[in-house]
């Protein structure tokens, strides 16, 4: 019974990972014109994986959240970056699938909405970094005739590696493997004991008692 | 509603891993819990049942509802979430006493075997035993709470999305441990007695009210990073911790002192005595009113006995009707595919038979089985062939082989290759009118199925990938075939026809080359065959005489079949990425190699020699090693086969990527291929739902995590094959160990591909189009 203790740490080892929240960090929060604009980002942004960026527009005064604003991203390359592999200076690509989709020139100002991350108060959107170096995020958002932009600087670093991110998945094999070579030994061992109880039993002493 | 509320309302995210790992969970402790109920309902009444659900929908709602979106600016819904991930969910989840619910709801061979071992194995018991005393869960649980809520901690929490989750996998796994003295959770055994759980409760509740305390009487904000943030809803940074303190001490100190009084009161009761039911530490089962179902009387569940499912599924107009759907697919996809426009992302021929068929057909060969096959809509030609009476020869008895299924297979991999079908609607209009007219001719001049038995390169794919197939077509009850005279499941009778690849059902093993026809199910008078649920790959580690096919062991060219097909979802993926794709311009570009020269080489190294060097070097290797005495052409054979989970997971792994990166291309291309085709017009296409609904990331774990078990499988599958070469366990592991190092050899082959950009080929995203 005891076991079950064990069994739900080893349960709670294997949980799916959990979702993760938007926003991130903060990287910029400024109040300009009529807005307070925050942009949100990861701690640390790779370069050839999608990063999730977001945006908050709240009113300068009352701080209640804009939601009918139209935000747009603008992405300034480095001018001295180091290039990954193929799509290296190509500018960043937008949209959810990008692994792999090396060969499209993209767009370098993104049209950022609401309702693609978790948090739907923040204007959303995915963008794959081709190159490392210090980019520049200007955020423009603009409400019937109010407009405002705010600028920040947007390290971007060649990622640890993606085996990293992956060893949960990575870590079945080697865990699956111990937990079987165990489970055999454990029944090896049962039988023997098995066998040697029922010798034992079987043996002419025994057996006349 | 206001748009703000709406906005928040509406900001839910539930991973679909969790989402599935949680669907997996219920399912299990449902089947169990159902049993249990009906032997021993006093001690699972529905209340558990509840109480489970109820527990597990507080976890859901903790790390998928907006106070997950909201956690990073509202100390407040931090706080409510972490109260969730503590005070409600465990205690919840343990008063389902989940512990035999879930065993009783595994299948029994993996309890009995798999987990069997690990339950009586002392060192476990032990330090489950050590785990569970009172004092480890509480302080467990008193150094998780104290630590995390450390301002540096959590900041840093908040900072790193991996330490968010960790920290909340602390929280709930020490809340589970800590409420397991509390709720005792049947059938375990108290360490201590019951009047110290309220005092253990109340030294818990002393901990949290001083933590609570800090927090909401702080003249200063705690944690830096709620300071960066924006602020909503008018709250500050002060009010909002405030607010957060007072969630955690008030709700918290409740859900302490509720159970402690209970207990106290019950501890008190002078009728305590006669309701423990572990006092004698034996569980105390009470029999049910209802008479106990006997658990061993389960059968496999049947799919033709499910309620409209097995019905359609047994009715001839059934599988015509699937089979008429797919034949104004094929209608349509050739039509598009001449005369429509020649881009293949958008043209009917480069979506359906590439993106959708592909993915669908290996998704519905690994949850249920060959139902392509089933629906394939070649086999309507055989009918009207029939019907011209053509037919009556017999298949030559040189081809009665799979070599030329292989040969053909072959060419198609290399076709597909050099001639890029995927993007090349017109040609892949062709190959289908090829294939109508092949099955027309072949199947109108012979008799039964040949063309599907021994010619058609789709269903050998189909064939051999269902061998890790869930459900295969069996008899019922093997006796009721033993006393059969008849037997009109192979011979037919007046008004159904039997089994056209010649398989007798009492002798069938395996899902090898049945093609779901059901013809059997229908002329079989003692209705004795069904679709039955059957352990994936088991097929693979047995080796009886199979009606029509013989043992696969002295089956080489099954072997050859298996082994191709393994190393060409390998190969077909890894031409895809662009290392490899490079790799292999590179020759062409410097001119000194001509393209056709150069890919058939290609192919016939990956498909042909590579697989023979590699599986039979570590096939015979493994067998000098080991000094086991079965003939080599028998091992071949079998650990060939053994390959199978890999290479089906490997072509799984692939087909999902192009499937669900253009899952939403269906109408778009069928708006523009009825419009050009002048069928119909349906306005203009908006290619902007192409874009999918998850991650890369996402994608590319599903990946691997297919990888994995396909390897998991193949290895358990080589395993068992060695065991039963080899008497002892030692020469069984040297027999395994040089074709295992070829498995993970292609394993790591497979994460290596996965992990490569991947262009899509053929394929319209969302990216190229805005």
């Amino acid at each position: 019974m005891k076991r079950l203790g064990l069994f739900f740490l080893v349960a709670v080892a294997f949980v799916p990972r959990l979702a993760q929240a938007d926003g991130g960090i903060v990287r910029a929060r400024e109040t300009r014109g009529p807005f307070l604009i925050t942009i949100f980002t990861p701690s640390e942004v790779f370069t050839a994986a999608p990063v999730e960026i977001g945006v908050m527009v709240q009113d300068r005064e009352t701080k209640q959240v804009v939601l009918d604003a139209l935000v747009k991203l603008n992405l300034i390359q480095p001018n001295e970056s180091k290039k990954q592999g193929e799509i290296g200076g190509r500018g960043p690509m937008t949209g959810h699938t990008m692994r792999g989709d090396s060969k499209t020139h993209q767009p370098s100002i993104i049209l950022v909405t609401r309702g693609q991350g978790t948090n739907k108060l923040l204007y959303n959107t995915n963008v794959v970094f081709p190159a490392t170096g210090d980019w520049s995020l200007r955020v423009s958002v603009r409400r019937h005739h109010d407009e405002a932009t705010v600028n920040c600087a947007l390290p971007v670093v060649i990622p640890t590696g993606r085996l990293v991110d992956l060893w949960p998945y990575l870590a079945v094999i080697p865990v699956a493997i111990a937990l079987f070579a165990i489970n055999q030994w454990l029944r090896r061992r049962s039988a023997n004991t098995i066998a040697i109880q029922s010798a034992q039993m079987s043996s002419p002493a025994i057996a006349t008692l | 509603m206001s748009p703000t509320a709406q906005a928040v309302l509406t900001s839910w995210s539930l991973d679909p891993k969790l989402a599935f790992g949680l669907i997996i969970l219920v399912l299990v402790y449902l089947r169990g819990w159902r049993v249990l109920h009906r032997v021993i309902s006093v001690r699972f009444p529905v209340w558990r049942l509840v109480a489970f659900l109820g527990g597990l929908a507080a976890l859901c709602i903790a790390i998928a509802s907006p106070l997950d979106a909201f956690s990073g600016l509202l100390l407040s819904a931090h706080m409510v979430q972490h109260f969730l991930l503590m005070f409600v969910a465990p205690p919840l989840i343990l008063l389902g006493a989940p512990l035999l619910p879930l065993l009783r709801g595994l299948p029994r061979g993996f309890v009995h075997d798999g987990l069997g071992p690990f339950l009586t194995w002392s060192v476990l018991r032990r330090s489950g035993n050590a785990l569970t005393h009172p004092a480890v869960c509480g302080l467990a649980m008193v150094v998780s709470l104290c630590g995390w809520h450390l301002p540096a901690a959590f900041d840093l929490a908040l900072r790193s999305p991996g330490l968010h989750k960790l920290e909340h996998a602390c929280f709930f796994g020490t809340s589970l441990l800590f409420w397991w003295p509390v709720v005792r959770p049947f059938p375990s055994r108290p360490h201590w007695p019951l009047w110290a759980i309220p005092l253990y409760l109340l030294a818990a509740d002393v901990v949290n009210t001083v933590l609570c305390a800090i927090l909401t009487f702080s003249d200063r904000p705690l944690y830096s990073a709620y300071e960066t943030v924006p602020r909503l809803f008018g709250t500050t940074v002060l009010s909002d911790q405030v607010a957060a303190g007072v969630i955690m001490w008030i709700p918290g100190s409740v859900i302490f002192l509720v159970p402690a009084t209970i207990l106290a009161i019950q501890y008190l009761s002078p009728a305590r005595a006669l309701l423990s039911p572990v006092r004698s530490g034996i569980p105390l089962v009470v029999p049910s009113r209802r008479p106990a179902v006997p658990l061993a009387a389960s059968r496999r569940f049947d799919l033709l006995t499910a309620p409209i499912l097995g019905r359609f599924f047994r009715a001839r107009l059934g599988r015509r009707a699937m089979q008429a759907v797919l034949l104004l697919t094929a209608l349509g996809v050739i039509a598009d595919g001449l005369f429509g426009s020649q881009v293949s992302g958008t043209n009917l021929a480069g979506v359906f038979p590439w993106i959708y068929w592909r993915g669908l057909t290996v998704v519905v060969l690994l949850v249920a089985g060959n139902f392509f096959c089933m629906a394939c809509p070649f086999m309507l030609p055989r009918e009207l062939g029939r019907r011209l009476g053509l037919g009556g020869r017999a298949w030559p008895r040189a081809l009665r082989s799979k070599w030329l299924a292989i040969a053909l297979l072959a060419l198609f991999f290399w076709a597909y290759e050099t001639f890029d079908l995927w993007n090349r609607p017109a040609l892949t209009a062709w190959l289908i009118i090829g294939y109508f007219f092949a099955a027309f001719v072949l199947d109108a001049f012979f008799r039964g199925a040949s063309f599907c038995k021994y010619v058609c390169p789709i269903g050998q794919f189909q064939f051999v990938s269902s061998l890790v197939s869930p459900l295969e077509v069996k008899a019922r009850e093997p006796a009721v075939c033993a006393n059969c005279k008849t037997h009109d499941c192979l011979r037919g009778n007046d008004q159904n026809r039997g089994c056209e690849t010649d398989l007798y059902i009492p002798r069938k093993a395996g899902n090898l080359d049945c093609t779901f026809c059901l013809d059997c199910v229908r002329a079989c008078p003692h209705d004795n065959i069904g679709l039955l649920v059957t352990t994936p790959g088991a097929d693979l580690i047995r080796d009886p005489v199979r009606s029509s096919l013989g043992r696969l062991s002295r089956r080489v060219d099954i072997a050859a079949l298996a082994l191709m097909l393994v190393f060409a979802a390998f190969a077909g993926a890894a031409a895809m990425v662009d290392p490899v794709a490079e790799w292999k311009n590179q020759p062409l570009q410097w001119g000194a190699i001509p393209a056709l020269p150069f890919t058939i080489f290609f192919f016939f190294t990956a498909l042909l020699l590579l697989p023979v060097i590699v599986i039979g070097g570590t096939t015979l290797l493994g067998r000098v090693a080991s000094r086991v005495t079965t003939p080599a052409r028998e091992l071949l054979c079998r650990f060939s086969l053994a390959l199978v989970p890999l290479g089906t997971a490997m072509w799984a792994g692939h087909f999902l990527f192009h499937l669900l990166t253009s899952y939403g291309a269906a109408w778009p291309a069928l708006e523009q291929g009825a419009d050009h085709l002048s069928i119909y017009s349906l306005g203009d296409s908006n290619w902007i739902i192409l874009s999918p609904g998850f991650s890369a990331t996402t994608l590319l774990g599903l990946q691997i995590l297919l990888l994995d078990a396909g390897l998991l499988l193949s290895l358990y599958v080589g395993w068992r094959i060695a065991r039963r070469c080899a008497l002892h366990a030692r020469p069984a592991l040297a027999l395994l160990a040089p074709w295992a190092g070829a498995a993970l050899a292609l394993y790591a082959t497979g994460i290596w591909i996965f992990l490569q950009p991947m262009p899509m080929r053929g394929m319209v995203m969302t990216a190229m189009l805005r």
